[in-house]
């Protein structure tokens, strides 16, 4: 995936301005840059939710799984039928991020982080090209962070990950290339 | 004692106040014409009970006033579907239904009565009380679907169907069964009112009125205890609907959606 100039602006706002970067094509990439400078959007733009004002970018995922700010999982449904919505073998990868226990269970019943693993499983049960991950470990224990890691890691052999977080730590870990915004 | 033994001694307690209050005022005034006694009513429902007439004429009053409400959610629904995606279509109907709401039901059932043949008019009034309820709050279900989750429909390329069945009506559920339990106490209400006026041979209004102008009135206290009970039940029933199949989508609306 290349941007070239890419520049964003929100009600005449400019949020991200004559952006420039050819991304790998496996490995993890961090988003790395103070709030409101643009990280979200960028992330937006991968999974063709914003289209650029101007500039453009080349060989843009197909079939991007995001795991948004937010957990957005549909309350009405429970953890399994969730990650049903949009992948295959839902119950592996619930297993996979250690919520064998709550596949029957609806987001208002589950804690933070749990919402946020099964927002992980989600996005990793989907087919996709490429991982988009909003700050994916906020709220998760230090171990389950691990967990995720490995998991990740193993993702990011054959496709790319592309994550923003504020810890350095979390970069180190995944062995990630920096993108400082 | 547990919080349902407390809720029924309390409900049961209150029963008892205004039952006495009714019997203390009957006596009080002493002219059965005037206000028969909780007892005497009891007793004429009772009578009124055995007879196949009475089952007859709540039946029909039932089927009538069910249709008419069924038919409104449906027709409400889907008049929903249309103005929350055409604004024109909103901006014409909005009129009307908003002169349907507020004008009084007695001048739709006099109106109605120069059109509509007498016996399926409750059916039509019952309908066009319901209609806009319906209407005004599955619009707004429609309309305030949760943007987030239409978000990852679209990243994850969900076919349009797909978004509907799991997205767009469980969002619009809560404000649909809203609508629905409100519809209800105005479809029956609205619904016996027109009976009363254009009395169709087999309902309970027909009965009602007769036994107005022949002055029996422990029988007009029996046939709108009847209305009454007939009321709670379907509220009841309603209400075990709503807490049964709605239960999950009432508190994902309480909790702000998308969590």
């Amino acid at each position: 995936m290349i941007f070239s100039h890419v520049s964003f602006s929100y009600d005449q706002k400019p949020v991200i301005q004559d952006f420039s970067y050819e991304f790998q094509k496996t490995g993890v990439t961090c988003l790395f840059g103070p709030s409101g400078c643009g990280k979200t959007t960028l992330l937006r733009l991968m999974c063709g939710l914003e289209k650029p004002t101007k500039g453009f970018i080349q060989e843009a995922p197909a079939n991007p799984s995001v795991v948004f700010q937010e957990d957005r999982l549909l309350p009405w449904k429970t953890a399994k039928q969730n990650v049903d919505l949009v992948g295959t073998e839902s119950e592996k990868w619930l297993q996979l991020v250690g919520l064998k226990d709550s596949l029957s269970q609806y987001p208002a019943e589950l804690s933070g982080g749990m919402c946020r693993r099964v927002a992980l499983a989600r996005a990793l049960a989907a087919p996709s090209d490429i991982l988009l991950l909003d700050e994916p470990f906020t709220g998760l224990e230090e171990e389950r962070i691990q967990e995720i890691v490995a998991i990740l890691l193993e993702y990011a052999k054959e496709k790319p990950v592309i994550l923003i977080t504020h810890k350095m730590e979390e970069a180190t870990m995944l062995n990630a290339t920096i993108v400082n915004l | 004692m547990n919080q349902t033994g407390k809720k029924i001694l309390i409900g049961l307690g209150v029963a008892i106040f205004w039952i006495g209050a009714w019997e203390l005022l009957c006596l009080a005034v002493a002219s059965e014409l005037l206000l028969p006694s909780p007892l005497q009513v009891v007793t004429v429902w009772f009578d009124l009970a055995k007879t196949s007439t009475f089952w007859v004429a709540t039946g029909y009053s039932l089927l009538r006033i069910s249709v008419g409400f069924l038919l409104a959610v449906l027709c409400g629904c889907l008049l929903a579907a249309f103005t929350a995606r055409v604004k024109l279509a909103k901006a014409l109907i909005t009129p009307i239904l908003k002169v349907i709401r507020a004008a009084p039901v007695a001048s739709f059932i006099i109106l109605a009565l120069v059109w509509i043949k007498t016996d399926s008019l409750p059916l039509w009034i019952s309908f066009l009380m319901v209609l806009p309820i319906v209407w005004a709050n599955v619009e707004e279900g429609i309309l305030q679907v949760d943007g987030k989750l239409l978000e990852v429909a679209k990243v994850y390329h969900l076919p349009a169907k797909k978004v509907w069945r799991e997205i767009r009506f469980p969002s619009l559920v809560p404000y649909l069964l809203a609508s629905m339990k409100t519809g209800l106490g105005f479809a029956w209400k609205s619904g016996i009112a027109a009976e009363i006026i254009c009395r169709p041979t087999t309902s309970i209004g027909n009965y009602l009125q007769k036994a107005k102008l022949s002055l029996e009135t422990p029988s007009v206290f029996a046939w709108t205890l009847t209305v009454i009970l007939l009321s709670v039940l379907l509220e009841k029933l309603l209400t075990k609907l709503v807490s049964q199949k709605g239960k999950r989508f009432e508190q994902s609306k309480k909790e702000g959606r998308a969590v």
